[in-house]
């Protein structure tokens, strides 16, 4: 599938700062389909819905053996938030 | 005396934080999440606070309620516990539309008010007068029962999702096509009584959700019917969320 342009959004476009984060980042545009996305940019301005989620945990859940819950997109509705919760759960271990 | 699991998350989930004034409680369509109606949550205009209830089992460890019963009984328990007073201001989407029905006469049965059930592009469910169904052995066929618009719907979905989203995995998407599946069973063997609240249709007008004059009898007071733009789906995205929103929130504000 062509990814479509990041739509007008009020947060400016922010490049992935870590490894973790560009990683992230790519699981965002390969389900939601818009390139590039930027770490502020919110799940639900980028027309993120129900299935767009559980596909996104689906990806986290692979890429970096964390469970999250599609729910756990409101406390972290960005790549920048979600790369963190995934830090801090991965460094619990 | 029950032994104490894992604490979970209680089913009804803000969408708004932070808004002012009555609140609209919204349950979404089978299958899906709270975070289908942000979008619409936040278009609501005037703004109100809304929150939304989630379908047990579908993103945590709950046994999934079985029964629309069940699902409404439980998302009216977790309501009156955060507002224990009405009037109340209910909203569903699509299947959503049902439970929230059932909401609304378990809280009248309680001697609450609800001031507002607004539907939004939902079929009426068959009425407890209409007796056994076709729906209680299986799907139904017939043209104007419950069943085969929901089961369209179901096929629309487990389809869109194969062709739509390659990201997810197997175990999640079975996970996802067993709840469908459950919560359109719950609806087609769903039997509706009347209810007082007013009843107010936004209906879309897609061609898969047949208009029938069901919900005159299961509205007892006030009944409505307002057309919004886009189908089932699009109506809760850009452009049509927008005005959905500002159509829902008039309506929310004549009674709150």
């Amino acid at each position: 599938m062509t990814p479509g342009a990041r739509p007008p959004l009020e947060t400016g476009y922010v490049a992935p700062r870590n490894a973790l984060e560009a990683r992230l980042v790519r699981a965002w545009e390969d389900v939601l389909a818009i390139s590039p996305i930027g770490m502020d940019d919110d799940f639900f301005d980028l027309g993120g819905e129900s299935l767009h989620a559980f596909a996104v945990i689906s990806r986290v859940q692979r890429d970096f053996a964390v469970a999250l819950s599609p729910r756990d997109l409101f406390a972290c509705p960005s790549v920048g938030a979600m790369a963190e919760v995934i830090a801090e759960r991965q460094g619990k271990r | 005396m029950s032994v104490a699991g894992p604490r979970l998350p209680p089913l009804l989930c803000p969408l708004t934080p932070g808004r002012a004034g009555t609140p609209c409680f919204l349950v979404p369509s089978a299958g899906t999440t709270p975070l289908s109606l942000v979008r619409l949550a936040r278009s609501i205009a005037p703004p109100r606070p809304v929150h939304a209830f989630a379908y047990a089992g579908l993103e945590d460890d709950r046994p999934p309620h079985e029964t629309l019963e069940a699902m409404a009984g439980a998302y009216v328990e977790e309501l009156v516990a955060v507002a224990p007073h009405g009037p109340y201001l209910l909203s569903g989407h699509c299947l959503g539309g049902a439970v929230a029905l059932d909401m609304a006469l378990r809280l009248e049965a309680r001697g609450a008010r609800v001031s507002c059930l607004a539907m939004l592009d939902s079929i009426a469910p068959l009425l407890a007068t209409e007796g056994p169904g076709p729906g209680d052995a299986e799907l139904p066929a017939t043209p104007d029962a419950f069943g085969p618009s929901l089961r369209s719907v179901l096929e629309g979905l487990v389809e869109r999702t194969l062709r739509s989203y390659p990201a997810l995995g197997p175990d999640v998407f079975e996970r996802l096509r067993a709840m469908l599946v459950l919560h359109v069973d719950a609806g087609v063997r769903y039997r509706a009584r009347p209810v007082r609240a007013p009843v107010h249709l936004l209906q879309t007008g897609a061609a898969d959700i047949p208009v029938d004059d069901r919900w005159t009898h299961i509205a007892a007071g006030v009944l409505t019917r307002r057309m919004v733009p886009g189908d089932t789906f699009s109506m809760l995205r850009p452009p049509h969320v927008e005005a959905v929103g500002r159509i829902l929130g008039r309506v929310l504000e004549e009674h709150a």
